[in-house]
């Protein structure tokens, strides 16, 4: 199992290659894979929460929101160069993160979900509501940004940042998921009075895993301002926390990091191809959502190696 | 004292509401986050018939048979497709329904609200008490107390509600006695999707008919019922009323913009003092 | 020398009733001490206070003489392990990764470390997979180690709980009936085992075993507590544990050497009826557990069956697969003819067959008439029937008359078995199953259920009665079964099974010398 070991330079040599092919690709597609690497990112994330540890959180489109807006406030009214403002986001996204962890101690399952969603009701009416600092319900525009090497930073630039950023979550997913982390995770997931029995501190383990998997959502957050140009409410809502839901249902709630790439990819590409679904979009993701649930409840990776076995000595070692 | 009223009334909605969650969630041991969807459909239902015939019964007929669909639906979902599944799947199979129904709607039906002032009593005034109420909005409590109690009288004076009751509380014994197990589900879902219906029907003139419409309601109504407990209809009953009220005074002295805000703040507060909400109901919860 | 784990006066009341009281246990350096009782003994509730699974309202606990802190997790770091009653093995990892959780508490490497690699996390990486298959060996687990869970076998699952408890390191193990469920080989290898364990610095391991199997605890322990009641009413060496009166009659029900059913003149023979229960190679369990295996057995009607046998034997099994919950495995069930092995509870219930559960069969939330009313549901009784039989069923069982507002729930230990009684009875069934339903009652509400047994078994009703203690029931009996092990040891008639010497033997082992 720890034979596919991810040693840190590897990732990065991965990362780099992938975010470097993805400069060939034109420009639409490249913008595309942008927002598939933002997507890819939040699901890993979900799959380590939901999969993993096994909480149930609609709050994944207020995290996304967070780092959003967070960017754009940072940079704006704060005046912080990008990179502190990214830090400084994703902090304050992991710091939030540990307050729920914090709440999911006390309250649990389904009470959990809907504390979570009260989350995103809350953070979205402020958002709203938030005056100039917040764009109201038109929401805010990214500024035109340069970066030290670079004069503009386009959509291209940011969408090989994605990508490099992507590779890098999957890569430490992968090793989490593999590691001591992940084992306690899913151990307490599924057998808690077992899980204490071997030392492992299920409370310290839920916070950290509700902190660390936020911080990493509001990483992907800031992507979009910098990928779409705009950051406004009306993106932010239950239906894209129940579209986060369903992509981890999709690729297996078992933690399987193989699951969390491939899920995105078919649910992200799917109804591109087909753009008469455009409308019907929503309806399809229901239907993907129930149909994974009742026919692979495992999700799509399990129910592959499945029906080839062979696959299975490459995403066994891949959590 | 208006203000008073106006809590009540909404407290109303939402409590009509959080019965059908809680006698739902007590019946057959499933959450079910497509409540509102169910009221939603059967809204669309009753101003289908509405415009298509007129007739006050078959328009009632068709609110409270769409909502049983539904119940039948879910019950179909969570009882025979997935059953025995890990919780976390059964409540994410019934946000599955929940978008399948909300979609569905939104692209038949595009997002403008039917018109329904038309609907039940039009917008006739009642003056209750000194104070004038549109009819619609009493005639949501009147039901409230009907329908509160005549699911009291249901459970505890006829075998049926027994047997239902017998099978919330504990589904080995109460097969022992010969209770068919799966068959007082799949009726408890029929009754509990009845229920919505009529809270679509009831819903429809006072706030109107569009696909979110259930969506945008469940939600105070889910915190209702966690108030109360998530155990009885007296608890849930108390916690619409609850909701409403506060809601209402939100509204008025700190601004609508809050509202939500101050419900999560006060369902976090009870939370964290009592997690098991405020009242206890009789079957213990298993959350 | 000092005990390395000592436990001083611990409680445990759950709903205003004691189930443990002034529970007190000490255990040296490598000893392997046994905790045995009867259902209800308050076994569990020990361990379960031990560990921090209950809260530990008053009373001491000493481990290396510094006290232990009341939160779980912590435990693991002192040296205390646990395994549990059904093997709590984790379903999202594999077999491999399963045993390396056990090396969680001696591991630092944080998330950070870990998620980019560090080399302390490679390291303590390397070092838990290697040790992990170690441990796998020594309890001697057959399998591919990187197989998923989902198929192992049930014995292989309890091995690999154990190597998952002993890769933590433990000074102390605590097993929660760790034999059951396991066939006979099984259980000898895992004796082999926990005799031999030892950590990886070699002193012994200290093992506090709690057992149903009470001749395994007899023959392999140091030292064994018995408890009955949730107080410990003998302590010591085995032989001396065995001898120990209050220790058998817990078992037994036998007070002094009155002897059941075989010195007394035998009933009347009566002709037996036709057959209406057949059960022919019935295997059934929980989950993956089997408990009982191949089971053959008949009733004919009017027959008062009795199925004795030790704790953990697998009555209630039988009994609770007799009537579809748990399903029975493999097997045929025949009953009036008709096959019954796959019908619902429920199906069952209605097609004349009445179980009354080990933990009384009322629904504790609905009055003494609800319950009544309830046990009816199906036969369509307008009111006047239902009256009419609820009369019976009061002049049957009066003390439930001036209670028919109560909630079951209030009732007293009898009152509550004599509503579930007459739950079932008020369906005039042709068979009646009753699973222990003497358990925790006074003798005289035994001896109200006893004539009320015999009265309606005169009536021509079909018995099958699972006891433990069958003092009052064996004089009744047309015949008995003796269930050992999941499998029937032995079946005649109740004389012929049931001399005072057998039984003992049969529940508490051969005499230790």
């Amino acid at each position: 199992m720890t034979r596919i070991i991810h040693p840190v330079p590897l990732v990065l040599a991965v990362a780099l290659a992938a975010a470097s092919a993805a400069i060939s690709l034109p420009k639409f597609q490249l913008f595309l894979v942008g927002q598939l690497a933002m997507v890819v990112i939040v699901t890993v994330s979900m799959t380590i929460l939901m999969g993993g540890a096994g909480l149930l959180s609609l709050a994944s489109a207020a995290f996304l929101a967070v780092g959003a807006y967070g960017l754009l406030i940072a940079m704006g009214p704060l005046g912080l160069p990008l990179l502190p403002a990214l830090v400084v986001v994703v902090a304050c996204c992991a710091a939030l993160g540990g307050v729920l962890g914090v709440l999911a101690l006390r309250i649990s399952g389904f009470y959990l979900a809907v504390v979570t969603l009260g989350f995103l009701q809350v953070l979205l009416t402020l958002l709203k509501h938030g005056g100039d600092l917040t764009g109201g319900g038109y929401g805010l525009i990214t500024p035109l940004l340069s970066f030290p090497g670079v004069k503009r930073l386009t959509v291209a630039h940011v969408s090989m940042a994605s990508v490099f950023l992507a590779v890098c979550v999957i890569g430490v997913g992968v090793a989490l998921m593999s590691s001591r982390m992940g084992r306690a995770w899913l151990a307490l997931r599924d057998k808690e009075p077992a899980a204490r029995m071997l030392g492992i501190d299920v409370s310290r383990m839920r916070i950290l895993v509700f902190a660390f998997t936020s911080g990493l959502i509001g990483l992907a957050g800031t992507l979009h301002p910098l990928l779409l140009g705009v950051a406004n409410p009306g993106s932010f809502s239950v239906h894209l926390s129940i579209f986060h839901i369903t992509l981890v249902v999709v690729g297996g709630m078992t933690g399987s990091m193989a699951g969390a790439v491939t899920a995105p990819a078919l649910l992200f590409f799917i109804p591109e191809y087909f753009s008469t679904l455009g409308e019907w979009r929503d309806f399809f993701y229901g239907g993907i959502l129930l149909a994974a649930l009742i026919f692979m409840p495992n999700g799509i990776a399990a129910a592959v190696t499945e029906r080839f076995p062979r696959l299975r000595a490459l995403s066994g070692g891949v959590r | 004292m208006s203000l008073l009223l106006g809590g009540l009334a909404i407290g109303g909605v939402y409590a009509l509401i959080a019965i059908g969650v809680v006698l739902c969630y007590r019946a057959t041991g499933v959450v079910n986050f497509a409540h509102g969807e169910l009221m939603m459909i059967a809204a669309y239902a009753y101003a289908i018939v509405h415009d298509l015939t007129g007739s006050p019964t078959l328009e009632i007929v068709a609110a409270i048979s769409a909502g049983a669909v539904g119940g039948l639906i879910c019950f179909l979902l969570t009882g025979v497709v997935m059953r025995g599944a890990a919780e976390m799947s059964l409540v994410i199979g019934t946000l599955g329904v929940l978008i399948l129904l909300q979609s569905g709607a939104r692209h038949l039906f595009t997002d403008t609200p039917l018109p329904s002032e038309g609907w039940l009593f039009g917008d006739h005034n009642l003056t209750l008490f000194g104070v004038s109420a549109p009819a619609n909005s009493l005639l949501i409590l009147a039901a409230l107390v009907v329908v509160a109690a005549a699911i009291l009288y249901w459970q505890y004076a006829t075998l049926f509600g027994r047997a239902v009751l017998a099978v919330a509380e504990d589904p080995w014994r109460a097969s022992l006695a010969g209770i068919r197990v799966q068959s007082t589900l799949a009726i408890s879902w029929l009754v509990s999707g009845m229920l919505a219906g009529l809270a679509g029907m009831l819903l429809g003139p006072v706030i109107g008919v569009f696909p979110t419409m259930g969506a945008d309601v469940l939600f105070p109504a889910i915190v209702a019922a966690i108030l109360g407990g998530f155990g009885s209809v007296a608890g849930a009953f108390a916690g619409g009323l609850i909701i409403g009220l506060l809601q209402t005074f939100t509204v008025v002295f700190l601004g609508g913009a809050v509202k939500e805000a101050v419900m999560f703040g006060f369902l976090l507060l009870v939370l964290l003092w009592r997690p098991s909400g405020l009242f206890t109901g009789p079957v213990a919860r298993k959350f | 020398m000092t005990a390395l784990f000592e436990a001083t006066n611990l409680s445990a009341t759950f709903g205003g009733l004691k189930a443990l009281s002034d529970f007190s246990l000490s255990v040296d350096v490598g000893e392997i001490h046994g905790i045995i009782g009867p259902n209800g003994a308050g076994k569990t509730t020990a361990i379960n206070v031990m560990t921090g699974f209950l809260p530990r309202r008053e009373g001491q606990l000493l481990f290396d003489g510094r006290p232990i802190p009341p939160a779980t997790h912590l435990l693991a770091a002192r040296g205390i392990g646990r395994t549990f009653q059904s093997p709590s093995i984790f379903p999202g990892l594999t077999v491999r990764e399963n045993v390396m959780t056990g090396g969680h508490v001696w591991t630092r490497s944080g998330l950070f470390g870990n998620a980019l690699r560090s080399s302390l996390a490679l390291t303590e990486e390397e070092r838990l997979s290697t040790e992990a298959v170690d441990w796998l060996d020594k309890v001697g687990f057959g399998r591919d180690p990187d197989a998923a869970v989902g198929e192992l076998p049930f014995g292989e699952l309890r091995k690999l709980e154990i190597a998952r408890a002993l890769m933590a390191r433990p000074r102390l193990l605590f097993l929660d009936e760790p034999t059951a469920g396991l066939t006979f080989e099984e259980i000898q290898t895992l004796r082999n085992l926990l005799r031999a364990i030892r950590t990886p610095d070699g002193a012994p391991i200290s093992i506090v075993l709690i057992e149903h199997n009470v001749p395994l605890v007899f023959s392999f322990c140091d030292r064994v507590t018995a408890l009955d009641k949730g107080l410990v009413i003998a302590r010591g060496e085995p032989s001396q544990v065995r001898r120990d009166p209050g220790v058998v009659q817990s078992y037994l029900g036998l007070v002094g050497d009155s002897e059941p059913a075989a010195t007394r003149p035998p009933r009347p023979v009566r002709p037996a009826g036709k057959q209406i229960l057949e059960v022919s190679r019935l295997c059934a369990g929980y989950g993956r557990m089997t408990v009982i295996r191949d089971i053959d057995l008949n009733v004919s009607e009017g027959e008062l069956v009795l199925l004795c046998g030790r704790n953990g034997a697998g009555k209630s099994t039988l009994l609770n697969a007799l009537t579809g919950f748990p399903r029975p495995q493999s097997g045929a069930v025949s009953w009036l003819g008709g096959r019954m092995d796959h019908l619902p509870v429920s199906e069952v219930i209605r097609s004349g067959i009445g179980l009354v559960p080990q933990e009384r069969g009322v629904i504790a939330g609905q009055s003494v008439d609800a319950n009544l009313r309830l046990g009816t549901i199906g036969l369509r009784l307008g009111r006047r029937d239902f009256a009419k039989r609820r009369e019976e069923m009061l002049s049957l069982f009066p003390a439930l008359g001036p209670r028919l507002a109560q909630l079951a729930g209030t009732l007293s230990g009898g009152e509550r078995q004599m509503l579930a009684l007459a739950r079932v009875l008020i369906r005039r069934p042709r068979l009646l199953l009753l699973d222990e339903p003497t358990i925790g009652l006074a003798p005289t509400i035994v001896d109200q259920l006893t004539r009320i047994i015999d009265t309606v078994h005169r009536d021509g009703l079909s018995i099958i009665v699972a006891e433990q203690n069958v003092g009052w029931v064996a004089p009744l009996a047309d015949r008995a079964y003796m269930l050992e092990g999941g499998h029937i040891q032995a079946s005649g008639r109740p004389d012929e099974i049931m001399r005072q010497d057998q039984l003992t033997e049969a529940y508490l082992g051969r005499q230790v010398a």
